[in-house]
């Protein structure tokens, strides 16, 4: 059975609504840098995921016969 | 972003376009919570050509002028590409029409007011749109009364009632 701590969930609840708060307080050019953010970290992840899979495929080509 | 918004507003200057607003998630941004995109979506009323023809070049040619680079079906400043899209119907048309006037980092531009950029993520409906609605509403960021106005005039009467009960905001009742 789910037990539920209720001050714990309350923290929670708080915590998550402070974030909230911050996060529409933020100008839209403070926005529009983090999407800019958001899609340097998306290029830095795509290539390092291209780079892990051409990695990938030169092992298996070495590999063991 | 900046380059982008300089060279949208000498569009207009220049008489290339009758007048442009920004939407999608960039426009989106202004109000909710920022939004992943990868383009600045330029909404342009088109001027009415004499061939009646409708063509983009002259805009793309333009925007090359002012040092955009050319990419697939975007152009380029810095590190955002803008996207050109056109009043394709009425909804877009009186979103570009009366969009607010607003600046980023002191550079006047133009965006779709929250009621048009709900109302166009209505019509588009595709999921990360329906998301954009929701966050509208959750965030009370939507003049609820204007957008069911909007959404009277232009026929998506429905898709708000589904919007509106998803987000506990409906009162269809079922």
């Amino acid at each position: 059975m789910l037990e539920i701590d209720e001050a714990k969930t309350a923290l929670n609840r708080r915590v998550k609504q402070s974030l909230r708060r911050d996060l529409r307080a933020k100008s839209w050019e403070d926005k529009v840098a983090s999407i800019a953010r958001m899609n340097a970290a998306a290029r830095i992840a795509q290539e390092a995921m291209r780079k892990a899979l051409e990695d990938k495929a030169k092992r298996s080509d070495a590999g063991p016969v | 972003m900046q380059a982008a918004l300089r060279a949208l507003n000498q569009l207009v200057t220049d008489g290339v376009v009758g007048d442009y607003a920004i939407g999608g998630a960039i426009g989106a941004s202004f109000y909710i919570d920022a939004l992943q995109t990868e383009d600045i979506d330029a909404f342009v009323i088109l001027p009415v050509a004499v061939s009646g023809l409708v063509s983009l070049t002259p805009i793309y040619q333009a925007l090359l002028a002012q040092g955009g680079v050319e990419e697939r079906e975007y152009i380029r400043f810095g590190e955002w590409p803008v996207q050109i899209l056109t009043d394709a119907n009425n909804l877009i048309a009186e979103a570009i029409r009366e969009a607010q006037k607003v600046e980023f980092e002191h550079i006047p531009t133009r965006v779709f007011r929250a009621e048009h950029l709900c109302a166009v993520a209505l019509q588009t409906g595709r999921p990360k749109d329906t998301l954009r609605v929701t966050m509208f509403l959750e965030q009370g960021r939507v003049d609820v009364e204007a957008l069911h106005m909007v959404a009277g005039r232009y026929g998506l009467t429905a898709q708000l009632m589904q919007a509106l009960r998803r987000t506990g905001g409906g009162d269809a009742g079922d």
